[in-house]
């Protein structure tokens, strides 16, 4: 399923920056690095966000949503995001490290999961909402650019 | 939206030639995630044990009734 969703969400994220390439020429970030940038150790922590963010921008302003182009929804995704991989790495690196059967150890794997899963939940539902908002941004600019 | 107007792909010469309608990758995703979330969820729960496992686990076995 965890692959299913980064197939879907990597390409919901590589067709809306392709989007807002036509819409915008302040874009930096390409689309293929739009994704590519997410498996780049130490870059994958502020690159991706950027590329996010630089959508969001383009696609609201060129919708004419000027007052919406500040939001606190991309800063809580990314915190969710960071603090959910962060916890999953703890998790593995406590699993790998344990030696056979440990109980405190996979007590505290149980825990971090669970903290994890937990988080999980807003951060799912902030990317949809997130999700919503850009892609309404994007058929709206769509229908601005044509009158225009 | 105007009729026939569509936006699903940019019309020639107004230099949105490759614009897509997102709709649908957005709701695919949507659906993707809120499986995640669901399935992310049962998964920690039915890991976890339950507060009458937990206590039976570390508390003595009680003695029989007639004891």
């Amino acid at each position: 399923m965890l692959i299913v969703c980064f197939v879907l969400v990597g390409r919901w994220i590589y067709r809306t920056n392709a989007n807002a390439h036509l819409l915008s020429g302040d874009m930096t970030i390409t689309p293929g690095w739009a994704i590519g940038w997410y498996f780049v150790p130490f870059a994958n922590l502020v690159k991706p966000y950027q590329g996010m963010k630089e959508t969001w921008l383009a696609s609201h302003e060129a919708g004419g949503l000027h007052e919406e182009t500040e939001t606190a929804l991309l800063p809580w995704w990314w915190g969710l995001w960071l603090v959910t991989n962060i916890l999953g790495n703890i998790s593995m690196q406590i699993t790998l490290r344990a030696d056979g059967f440990d109980a405190p150890s996979s007590q505290a794997v149980r825990l971090i999961d669970l903290a994890a899963a937990a988080l999980n939940v807003p951060l799912c539902l902030i990317l949809i909402r997130l999700m919503r908002r850009l892609a309404r941004a994007q058929v709206l600019a769509r229908q601005v650019s044509a009158f225009t | 939206m105007l009729p026939g107007l569509s936006c699903a792909s940019g019309s020639k010469g107004d230099g949105m030639e490759g614009f897509r309608d997102p709709t649908g990758a957005t709701r695919a995703a949507i659906v993707a995630l809120y499986m995640d979330m669901v399935l992310e969820a049962l998964a920690a729960g039915l890991s976890l044990p339950t507060r009458s496992r937990a206590g039976r686990a570390i508390s003595p076995p009680s003695p029989p009734y007639w004891c």
